[in-house]
């Protein structure tokens, strides 16, 4: 077994660079066992090898196999080595160590079964006064003991490895000799033996990061070494919350990366991320690379078989994959087996059971108050009330359950909790060079909606395999399989119909059901209770499958070649089946039917993405200052879609959800598409006395996107890092405070083809129904948009400068960046004049710049026996649109014009909800006319908002005078301006957790500082059409008697007061405790003797509080809505982990 | 040897990165342009793509924009249209806008293409793009009647032809003629029938160009196509032979193009079961909720006596001393447009408490409440163009909607004659009177206008409104014939005192005769109203649109 100079085993470096509390435990009991284990096992004791000038490093490794024997050394050390020509057969270990050795600038010894070798120039002196035995105990900070620390005599052979329970042994010490005691991931010690017989060691933790190992786009990179702008997190950040997709997890984790759970239905909480703002007017999410393979679905991964994520933020980091890359790569690594050389398994579950509720929820107006507030808007619309006073009178006594019912239909559409549970079992282990990883994790979510619908499954399955064939090959397999369903009602949830919105729909007079038992409706609006319940479901289900198979062939020294293919593939399928409802009146009688004729639906989905990729990698390091690597690769992706929609109606029975059943109206589609992409691109790295750092990027990308002459491009990047702290000139004494300081400045390219169609560049005839001619279904052929053959790449160019410091033994981290982005020629379909008569195309118009810094820091301490730490991240981000393509802005509620952000708010300036005083009466008309400039056209009157005038006349001064037409009307072309963004700025994150014993407490922060929602509809409305049902704070809307109301007099479906403006943004920052755990680990004493390794239980909660200004009934995270959405909601769960040896 | 072989897949790979064609794919379900336009059946295809635009329910929904009905729902986009309260973002009127050029677009994809199919006759070619023509002069019509000048746009345009200026609207109405002028030269006489069932024919682009003339007050052209039209010798009135019924029926599935029998229809936007339907029965007498189209005092006034006196002439024998009276000695069209007691309807529980047959109306209901019924804001209903059996189900109405009909182009003829000074009697015979025997109403006699100091354009403008209510022609007259006031006038209802049960209207406004005051505050500014406002997006994108007379933007 080799140590390299960080302590770590090269075979399993990938994994161990995550220091984790855990992983280093296992370690640990790896080595101890493995080192038990020796004893017991016999090898040939003889040595069979022949070669020509041949690395010392693959003797001793050959000697290390053949003989059984460990072989101790410093992995550096090796590489003053001269090559070995060696000719053994049946040699003795010690024969073939000396041979090997003849010559060379190092020594070995033999203890027990190890071999140690230490460089010649460190052999101790022969000064030996007094021989002992000693002993000793290796322990961390809380006295745990640390099995498998290696304790060196210094300046000898001599060594040995501390067993399980930290203890070791050491005979022939003398009395001035020093204990080397190396562990990893902490520091290493120095102890002089003077004259103790018995020593105790306190090791303390190394907290330094600098030196952990990265991924990065198509390999690794240690922290230390980057030049870009990388995030990273570790299983560590992920394990144990409740979260149902990777991408939940990640919020708030990083600075620079805004998550936004915007569903949070079962089965479908796919939160979006965006990487430093808003890119690009199109598609702006991320690539997604799960294990090197771009195209998979990142919020169907279990959560718990992640390993690492990083996120590329800047072109350094992300240009490397080109045209996929624009807005940021998020890679996501899954777990890899450890191989235990007795091949002992591991075995892990993580589970935990909990309820779900919702964050908030709106309160609506009574019976009474709706029949009430309904005739004064009906008043006020210059219409006739609906409602009678003895209509009223009935409703207020209760007398007709009926007809006049006070339902509150929040409380019947919601259930007050829904059950989650998630449970993970992982199977790991390996031998000698295979190692795999197998899990299995199911998630199951109930729904808050009423009904048996709204639930979902998951059923995630993943083996890795890897292994090292003929010495010079590693292969590595990876499959994971996804089976995962979900139902809802057969209306959906999107929020401008289905049953969330129905039920801010309908009247309180309703009834859910007559008293006679019968659904209840009193006509306009479905009964969204018996919807859910009764009109059949839209299931979904999904197999989805991802393969991915790498080899790797070392070459000769320092040379690779890597190949890798890729498989994404899905069948899914939708089943929606609209059952038909009955609404029977209490006298019996059919009165209604929601769904006439009932109706299935399937549609089927089928994805087919492939991906091959071709490597050749070389690293090298050269007269030890100058560390070289480079790779060159190519790659290819396609991606087919295709789809079979099938549906009938008149199903006989409602239970039999299948189109044999249906009747009539067979109808079928059949949707399909397809892209490709080739690319061509490579790195070239290389540092100085690890002091000077420089990376080149480049990539050609050839997409199918785009017509033949303009379908390829070059994209690159340059960057390049300066570890300060490493100058000669820098003081000793300064770096005992500032252990790492490294500034780093990257500069690139990328290009984005992921908008609009995939043939946007050709003229396409689609085939549509028509009017019915000849009295039967009639098809058509008509070209549905406009082709654009000059359309050509998206760009981005990014800029970033960057600072990373360790301080005070890297107890504290800080990564600071600023960046620029502008990306050009951004792909868009810009609205147009609709003389045009066809949807927009895509054009290559416009500029947008995002602007930000990001700041993330992190604190690591103990104190005794308390183990605590910080992490905080702050980040904002400017966003304006720099040039629209000489295209005219696009005037709307959600404005995209030069100079301002990208669909920022647009709106009036509200002044005030006018009074009677500010209106002339005339009392035969009964018409107000208004002394204040108002929109032609409004029928205003008091109660109404005043808007602010923006762009005066000649003469501002000049008092309002109702005949000059210059100051009579506020105008919607001029008096409107940019009111607020739904942007999010100054995204923060606050982790914090203690350990204490085997207690431990966590808590994560999380929030928005700067951002405006806007609610509009029946979210925020009351009256402005039939379906926006009065709220309770609409009680406290203007009349006469209340002229300080909250909202502007109610008027029947009229919205002219709800037109955008500063009345209606509201601030939707918040402060949410996105998480807060407390955990217990079973004392060791106890879990030794059960034979397990680790037992750990906890209690966690999700989104517990929430500090925000947000108007009341809805949850911030979503700022901009009209209601209808499902919930947000807070998680409680308790949870239990066990580790099985 | 193993390495070898790693070697080799691993250059084949490579090689297979780079294959020429790797990148050139093609659409999976689509038609690419190159391989289009060959065949009879590829221009087929594409010129069914036209009657996908041709305005279907929306000729009733836009007929509210006059004063002949009043919508329930208060935010409902042709109600406030006619109300005047209304500013240029309002997105239907947006909307009117992109829907014709949406269709015209369509329609000019076919007539710049059509002759690349060199392989299907002259004649053929012609024809059908004779079809696209007459569906681009509809939409043409529709647009330039709403808002006057608008752009002429008579091929594909691409992106960078969007920005001109708006074509005045002479311009556009010869455009119009025009294109008629060629259909009509191509297009078979006959009423096409069988698998071309729905296609216009030649009376389609005549009876459209003398609308489209009559509009634009070039009354010669109007009465030539009206003539032309007539001379086809192909169309004729819908009977059942009952006079009582005929009007009505027209309306319902009987009268659908397919039913076999309808002769009078001549432009149709037709609907069939099951396949594409609409939701028009049930919005007119909903049961559970008021209704979308509640008849207004102005409409209902309107009918004329069975002498042919208007009902507020001193000899008229018209009297109103109960609901009932309000239906008694009125033109028959009015029974078989307006609900009248005792008929069948689907609104199920009316507003007469005693009246338990849920299949026949009786008095008027003005509360919602146990058991459903339709309320109504007038005290009126339609029973126009209402389905009975559809009425019960959301959007299973399958009437056909008539956009033009042989009585339109009678009418057409007998407006045009009167405003050139040339109507006769004769004249009157064979249009007006022709359309009254349908229905078995008294004849109109020019001598007898007079002699009863009765208006002969007045009453010809009046039987247009009777004949055409609904059918989505109201706003144009009022704005051609200059008669907005007639839309700044509050809507008013029946009688309150008429109402079965007091306590359901006590809270009703009325005005001083007693009437139901159903929405006051209306406003008709001239000239701003007898256009449309250039929508706002329009506006924003190209403000070399303009904007026009009276519109702030």
């Amino acid at each position: 077994m080799q140590l390299n100079s960080h302590g770590k085993i090269p075979g399993l470096l990938s994994f161990l660079s995550f220091k984790t509390f855990l992983a280093m435990k296992l370690t640990a009991i790896l080595l101890t066992i493995t080192c038990l284990q020796l004893s017991a096992k016999s090898f040939s004791q003889t040595i069979s090898f022949s070669g020509r000038n041949v690395p010392l490093e693959k003797v001793l490794s050959t000697i290390e196999k053949q003989s059984g024997y460990y072989l101790f050394y410093k992995y550096n050390e090796l590489k003053d080595a001269r090559p070995v020509t060696l000719q053994l057969r049946n040699a003795s270990v010690d024969e073939a160590l000396k041979q090997s050795f003849a010559g060379q600038p190092f020594r070995y010894a033999i203890d027990a079964n190890t071999i140690i070798i230490t460089k010649a120039t460190q052999v101790a002196t022969s000064e030996i006064s007094l021989q002992k035995d000693i002993r000793g105990r290796v322990t961390d900070d809380t006295g745990e003991p640390l099995p498998g620390a290696s304790i060196r005599v210094k300046g000898t052979n001599q060594a040995t490895v501390s067993d399980v329970n930290g203890a070791f042994r050491l005979g022939n010490v003398g009395d001035n000799a020093v204990l080397v005691v190396s562990f990893t991931g902490f520091i290493p010690q120095e102890i002089q033996v003077n004259a103790q017989t018995e020593v105790s060691i306190r090791m303390k933790e190394e907290l330094l990061n600098l030196n952990e190992v990265v991924v990065v786009g198509y390999g690794t990179q240690k922290r230390i070494n980057l030049t870009g702008s990388v995030s990273s997190i570790k299983a560590d950040d992920i394990q144990s919350r409740p979260v149902t997709s990777v991408n939940a997890a990640l919020q708030g984790q990083m600075a620079g990366v805004t998550i936004v759970n915007t569903n949070a239905r079962p089965g479908t909480n796919n939160a979006s991320i965006r990487i430093r703002g808003i890119g690009t007017l199109n598609n702006a999410n991320p690539l997604i690379v799960i294990d090197g393979i771009p195209g998979g679905d990142m919020s169907i991964l279990n959560p718990d078989d992640v390993e690492s994520v990083s996120v590329l933020k800047d072109a350094a980091s992300a240009s490397i994959y080109g045209v996929r890359g624009a807005n940021g790569v998020v890679l996501v690594t899954t777990k890899k087996g450890r191989s235990a050389a007795d091949g002992k398994v591991n075995v892990r579950y993580n589970g935990y059971v909990g309820l779900q509720t919702p964050t908030a929820l709106p309160k609506m107006a009574s019976s009474v108050e709706y029949m009430e507030l309904m005739n004064e808007a009906l008043l006020n619309s210059r219409s006739n009330p609906s409602w009678t006073d003895e209509q009223i009178a009935i409703a207020r006594e209760g007398s007709d359950q009926n007809y006049y019912a006070n339902t509150n239909w929040i409380d019947e559409i919601y259930k007050n909790s829904a059950p989650q549970h998630n449970h993970n079992l992982s199977l790991n282990g390996g031998i000698g060079q295979s190692s795999y990883y197998l899990s299995y994790g199911y998630l199951n979510q109930g729904g808050l909606i009423t009904g048996d619908n709204f639930n979902s499954n998951r059923n995630n399955l993943r083996l890795r395999f890897n292994t090292k064939v003929f010495d010079r090959l590693n292969i590595d397999g990876n499959v994971g399989y996804v089976d995962r369903n979900y139902i809802s009602s057969s209306e959906g949830t999107a929020t401008s119909s289905g049953p969330l919105n129905a039920a801010m729909a309908i009247s309180p007079l309703v009834p859910v059901r007559f008293t006679t038992g019968g659904w209840a409706y009193h006509g306009g609006q479905r009964n969204p209770i018996a919807m859910t319940t009764d009109a059949g479901d839209d299931k979904f289900d999904s197999q989805e499958f991802t393969g991915n198979i790498q080899a790797t062939l070392k070459l000769f020294d320092g040379l690779q070649l890597r190949g890798q293919y890729g498989q994404v593939r899905y069948h899914t399928r939708r089943t929606i089946f609209n059952k038909t409802v009955d609404y029977i009146d209490p006298n019996g009688t059919l009165v209604y039917q929601n769904n006439v004729p009932n109706k299935l639906e399937v549609r089927s989905f089928t994805r087919n993405y492939n991906t091959l990729l071709g490597m050749l990698e070389y690293e090298k390091t050269l007269s030890k200052d100058h560390y070289i690597k480079a790779m060159v690769a190519a790659s290819q992706e396609e991606d087919i879609n295709n789809d079979l929609n099938a549906s009938r109606t008149d199903l006989p029975v409602n239970d039999v959800p299948s189109l044999n059943v249906g009747t009539l109206n067979q109808l079928n589609s059949n949707p399909a598409t397809q892209w490709a992409l080739q690319s061509f691109f490579g790195r070239f790295n290389y540092a100085y006395k690890e002091k000077y750092l420089l990376e080149g990027n480049f990539r050609r990308d050839g997409s199918s996107r785009f017509d033949a002459s303009l379908r390829w491009d070059w994209f690159g990047s340059l960057s390049a890092g300066w570890i300060f702290t490493e100058e000669s000139f820098f003081p000793e004494s300064l770096k005992e405070i500032l252990n790492v300081g490294k500034v780093r400045f990257s500069y690139g390219t990328q290009g984005n083809d992921q908008v609009g169609g995939n043939f946007d560049y050709m003229s396409i005839y689609e085939s549509r129904t028509t009017m019915p001619i000849g009295n039967q279904l009639t098809s058509s052929y008509w070209q549905p948009g406009v082709a654009n053959q000059y359309l050509t790449w998206e760009s981005v160019e990014k800029s970033d400068i960057g600072v990373d410091l360790a301080l005070f033994n890297s107890r504290l981290n800080i990564t600071a960046d600023y960046y620029l982005n502008k990306t050009k020629d951004i792909l868009l379909a810009v609205p147009l004049p609709d003389v045009l008569g066809a949807a927009y195309p895509v054009q290559n118009a416009g500029s947008v710049e995002n602007k930000g810094w990001e700041l993330q820091a992190g604190w690591r301490s103990k104190v005794r026996n308390l183990t605590y730490g910080i992490t905080a991240n702050l980040a904002d981000v400017k966003n304006k649109v720099t040039s629209y393509g000489g295209a005219p802005p696009v005037i709307g509620d959600r404005l995209r014009r030069v100079g301002d952000p990208i669909d920022a708010f647009y709106g009036l300036v509200a002044d005030r909800i006018a009074q009677e005083a500010d209106f002339n009466y005339n009392p035969a008309t009964g018409s107000y006319t208004p002394r204040f400039p108002h929109i032609a056209g409004d029928p205003i009157s008091p109660g109404d908002i005043i808007y602010k005038v923006l762009t005066p006349t000649t003469d501002p001064g000049k008092p309002y005078d109702i005949t000059d037409p210059e100051r009579e009307y506020i105008s919607l072309d001029k008096d409107r301006k940019v009111i607020g963004n739904a942007i999010p700025r100054y995204t923060y994150g606050f982790r914090g957790d203690l350990a204490w014993k085997g207690i431990d407490f966590s808590f994560f922060l999380q929030g928005v500082g700067k951002i405006n929602g806007l609610l509009q509809g029946q979210a925020r409305h009351a009256f402005i059409n039939q379906g926006t049902m009065p709220q309770k704070v609409h009680l406290d809307r203007w009349t006469p008697d209340n002229p300080d109301a909250s909202y502007p007099r109610l008027v029947y479906n009229q919205s002219y007061n709800t037109r955008l403006s500063t009345f209606w943004l509201q601030d939707a920052s918040y402060l949410r405790l996105k998480n807060i755990q407390l955990g217990y680990t079973l004392p060791k004493k106890i879990t030794n003797l059960l034979k397990i390794e680790d037992v750990r239980i906890y209690a966690s909660a999700d989104n517990l509080f929430t500090s925000t200004d947000f108007f009341y009934g809805f949850d911030p995270e979503i700022p901009v809505s009209s209601g209808g959405i499902y919930p947000q909601v807070k998680t409680f769960i308790f949870g239990l982990n066990i580790n099985l040896k | 040897m193993k390495i070898v072989k790693i070697f080799a897949l691993l250059a084949v790979l490579m090689i297979s990165a780079c294959q020429k064609d790797y990148l050139d794919r093609v659409p999976l379900d689509n038609i690419v342009d190159e391989t289009f336009w060959n065949t009879e059946q590829d221009l087929i295809l594409a010129v069914n793509t036209c009657y996908a635009f041709i305005k279907n329910k929306n000729t009733v929904d836009i007929d509210r924009m006059g004063d002949n009905h009043i919508n329930s729902t208060a935010s409902d986009a042709y109600r406030v249209i006619a109300s005047g309260n209304f500013t240029y973002d309002l997105a239907t009127v947006n909307n009117q806008w992109t829907d014709q050029y949406e269709g015209i677009r369509q329609c000019n994809i076919f007539l710049s293409n059509y002759n690349r199919a060199e392989a299907v006759s002259v004649e053929r070619r012609e024809a059908l793009a004779a079809e696209a023509r007459v569906v681009r002069a509809l939409l043409y019509s529709y647009l330039t009647f709403f808002f006057g000048d608008v752009p002429i746009v008579d091929k594909p345009l691409n992106i960078s032809e969007l920005y001109g200026p708006r074509d005045p609207q002479e311009k556009v109405v010869d455009f119009i003629l025009n294109d008629l002028d060629l259909a009509a030269q191509h297009l078979p006489r006959e009423i096409q029938t069988g698998a071309n069932l729905g296609r216009v024919s030649k009376g389609a682009a005549l009876a459209l160009k003398a609308r489209v003339a009559l509009y634009a007050s070039r009354f010669d052209v109007a009465e030539k196509a009206a003539q032309d039209c007539m001379d086809l010798g192909v169309y004729a009135l819908y009977s059942n032979g009952n006079p009582k019924t005929s009007y009505n029926e027209l309306f319902t599935w009987a009268g659908k193009l397919s039913a076999g029998t309808n002769k009078e229809s001549i432009l149709v936007r037709t609907y069939l079961a099951d396949v594409t339907m609409h939701n028009l029965s049930r919005e007119i007498q909903v049961p559970d909720q008021a209704s979308r189209f509640n008849p207004t005092k102005a409409l209902v006034d309107s009918y004329l006596d069975t002498l042919g006196y208007p009902i507020n002439h001193a000899n008229s024998v018209y009297r109103e001393d109960s609901y009932r009276d309000i239906f008694r000695n009125r033109d028959p069209r009015m029974t078989q447009t307006i609900l009248t007691p005792g008929a069948a309807w689907g609104g199920r529980k009316d507003g007469n408490p005693a009246n338990s047959n849920l299949n026949i109306f009786t008095a008027p209901r003005f509360t919602s409440g146990n058991p459903g019924g339709t309320v109504t804001l007038t005290g009126f209903y339609f029973t126009k163009y209402v389905h009975v059996p559809t009425v019960a189900l959301v959007s299973r109405d399958a009437n056909d909607i008539h956009l033009i009909r042989y009585a339109e182009v009678l009418l057409t003829l007998a407006e045009a004659k009167l405003e050139q000074g040339t109507l006769t009697q004769a004249d009157v015979d064979r249009t007006i009177n022709v359309i009254r025997d349908r229905v078995g109403m008294v004849h109109m006699d020019l001598a007898w206008l007079e002699a009863n100091g009765l208006s002969a354009r007045e009453e010809i403008r009046r039987e247009r409104r009777i004949e055409l209510a609904l059918e989505g022609q109201r706003w144009f007259d009022i704005v051609r014939w200059k008669q907005g006031a007639l839309l700044a006038a509050d809507v008013k209802g029946m009688k309150r005192s008429f109402a079965t049960v007091p306590a359901d209207v006590a809270n009703l406004r009325v005005d001083q005769q007693g009437y139901i005051l159903v929405n006051d505050g209306r406003r008709f500014e001239e000239p701003k109203n007898y256009l449309l406002p250039v929508p706002m997006e329009q506006y924003n994108r190209n403000q070399n649109l303009g904007q026009n007379p009276g519109w702030v933007n």
